[in-house]
């Protein structure tokens, strides 16, 4: 022991879960404080980012836990966003009722596409291809029934003034949209968190990484998945209305299209799929950077910021595929390995 | 209305035989090697952007061009199976398609960085009509376009099944293990299979240029009618894709007239759909000896 103790080894005194804790506690009261400073930009910079760490989490239950990519979660989106909306304007119900409905009712789309694509055995690419397309369907039905959904106009929310209770808060005073992204961030990452830890958690990963042989374990892979995509799409769902909530104009191209669904998955894929942290990283990395290329490059510059994720990902597929999570353990482990060997433990 | 209809279907073979030839591509890949490439569209729009360029920068008519763009494509695809792809095939299958779907972000947004507008590529005979008697008209360049797909299709199918190289891509389709056994060397294999594949996508990105827009987000679409096909055609299936190509341009065609608003697409993804739920295996089963997986 004499000897070999070093600088370092004051630091591995505390255990990880400290760590995580203080730090956990430390970001939760920063971003507690955003509203404070009374910034428009900064916090619809960051609501921009909590809403898409959100649908990235809800996505990232699905698809990071259970190696299926859906490239269509766009679908569950519009569909939260188009009930929510349409309840709305045509009825008058209240958005957090409406929420819940179109929640429900993606659920329900979600269990369907989820019990006929996989008691069909679709997997792998064309599970990825078929969500696609019902995306693009969903988002061709909404331009043919105009009557309903406003057709290629889309949707624009009635101003009911500054009343929390319809979800219509002030378009300067932000912070309770920011609260509400929060909550629902917070509200997801734990529904992931849980997820995780029970058993449903341990099945869809063993359906990500051998899925024969989590058949012949006993496990019914098609249920298991079916109720993964329900969950996620019931979460993707209430996403949506908040989304329309907040921008209070959407075109069904927006909700429904492939850009959409990319756009959720990005962040999950370079931040780290599978993992509770990655999906948040990457959206905070992904919508940050595109927010300083948005302020720092000349207004004609389109794309720019997606152009630079697809090199991140052909780069991180290569080489990282755990994305950044799998970044910070890879480092993790080499501190550890440089400075914790010799140190009594 | 019997015109309409009669014209309507040779249209809507006129462009099957397009996406006939990206389907090729696609299914090539797909059969070889197992990779699902989302780039495709990318490389079908890269093609159009070629044949564009060369005619604004040199005036080199589009179907002339249609060589260079396939030259360059192929030379493209080589690189991307040799230094990207290649190292990712012995992980597990969605790293393939993330990578290419990777690759599609990257040439999409770059397009749109680029040229943020739709072009049109106006060659001097855009306009002109070819009468097939009792009044049915069709426009030479979809005429063209067709042709030279056809042409290619034809080209490529006697160089697989009579060439040595052609055969060494087909004997990797159907066992990799065997043909390494038999001394084909399976890594050049594939980087030429999916050089031809983004080939096909280029010229097939050639020779619609005349006719449609020119934009970053043409692959998109074309990407996926030619999954479609693929489908219907069965993965690695060379003849099914050809046939699902034209029967696909048929379908569109003729939900066009039905549809209201033009939303012809509708009857891709209701084709899509009912496919993968019928057979995901294909529902052309003959292939005559080129029949993969």
């Amino acid at each position: 022991m004499n000897g070999t103790e070093n600088k370092m080894s004051f630091l591995f005194r505390f255990s990880p879960k400290m760590y995580y804790s203080f730090t956990g506690g430390v970001v939760f009261a920063i971003l507690l404080a955003i509203p404070l400073l009374k910034n428009n930009y900064i916090t619809h910079i960051i609501i921009e980012i909590f809403l898409l760490a959100y649908l990235g989490q809800a996505w990232n239950i699905m698809c990071g836990n259970t190696g299926q990519l859906s490239f269509g979660h766009a679908a569950f989106f519009g569909i939260g966003l188009y009930t929510s909306s349409i309840l709305f304007v045509k009825l008058g119900v209240s958005p957090w009722a409406g929420m819940f409905v179109g929640g429900t009712l993606a659920f329900i789309v979600g269990a369907v596409v989820g019990k006929v694509s996989f008691s069909y055995g679709l997997k792998g690419v064309y599970f990825a291809f078929v969500t696609l397309s019902f995306a693009e369907m969903l988002g061709l039905f909404c331009l043919l029934f105009r009557s309903l959904t406003g057709g290629a106009e889309g949707i624009l929310l009635p101003w009911k003034g500054h009343n929390p209770l319809m979800f219509c808060f002030e378009a300067n005073k932000k912070y309770l949209y920011y609260y509400t992204v929060l909550a629902m961030v917070l509200g997801c990452t734990l529904v992931a968190h849980w997820v995780k830890k029970v058993r449903f958690g341990y099945c869809l990963a063993a359906i990500r990484e051998n899925e024969d042989a989590a058949e012949m374990l006993g496990i019914d892979t098609a249920k298991y998945k079916l109720v993964a995509i329900a969950i996620s799409a019931f979460l993707t769902a209430l996403g949506g209305t908040f989304y329309m909530q907040y921008y209070q104009h959407v075109e069904p191209g927006e909700a429904f299209g492939a850009f959409r669904s990319f756009e959720i998955l990005y962040p999950v894929i370079i931040g780290g799929g599978g993992s509770i942290v990655g999906p948040l990283l990457g959206a905070f990395v992904l919508q940050l950077f595109e927010e300083i290329t948005r302020a720092t490059m000349p207004p004609l510059m389109h794309g720019f910021h997606r152009m630079i994720y697809g090199v991140i990902i052909v780069v991180m597929i290569m080489y990282m595929p755990r994305g950044l999570v799998g970044l910070i353990e890879s480092c993790k482990e080499r501190v550890v390995l440089k400075y914790k060997i010799g140190t009594r433990e | 209305m019997i015109n309409l209809l009669v014209t309507t279907l040779i249209n809507g073979l006129l462009i099957g035989g397009v996406y006939s030839l990206t389907a090729i591509g696609l299914t090539l890949i797909f059969g070889v090697m197992g990779t699902a490439n989302f780039a495709h569209g990318t490389f079908l729009m890269a093609g159009m952007y070629i044949a564009y360029w060369f005619f604004k920068l040199m005036g080199i008519d589009p179907y002339l061009s249609l060589f260079a763009a396939m030259a360059l494509l192929f030379v493209f695809g080589w690189n991307i199976q040799k230094y990207l792809l290649s190292k990712i095939m012995d992980g597990p299958h969605y790293y393939t398609f993330l990578l290419t779907l990777g690759i599609m972000a990257f040439m999409e947004n770059t397009a749109l960085f680029l040229w943020p507008d739709y072009r049109q590529l106006i060659v001097s005979y855009r306009t002109t009509e070819i009468s097939l008697g009792s009044g049915h008209q069709i426009d030479l360049v979809r005429l063209l376009a067709f042709s030279l797909a056809v042409a290619l299709t034809f080209a490529l199918y006697y160089f697989l099944s009579l060439t040595e190289m052609g055969k060494a891509i087909r004997a990797t389709s159907q066992n990799k293990t065997a043909a390494m056994l038999v001394g084909i060397n399976v890594s050049k294999i594939y980087c030429i299979t999916f050089a031809i594949g983004a080939a096909c996508a280029g010229a097939a990105g050639a020779v619609i240029a005349p006719f449609y827009p020119v934009a970053y987000n043409i692959g998109d679409i074309f990407l996926l009618v030619a999954f479609v096909v693929v489908c219907l055609g069965g993965m690695g299936n060379f003849i099914g894709a050809m046939i699902g190509g034209l029967i696909i341009g048929l379908a569109e065609s003729l939900g066009a007239l039905i549809i209201p608003g033009g939303q012809k697409q509708l009857i891709t993804y209701g084709i899509f759909i009912i496919i993968l739920f019928l057979r995901p295996k294909g529902l052309l089963r003959f292939g005559g000896y080129w029949q993969a997986q």
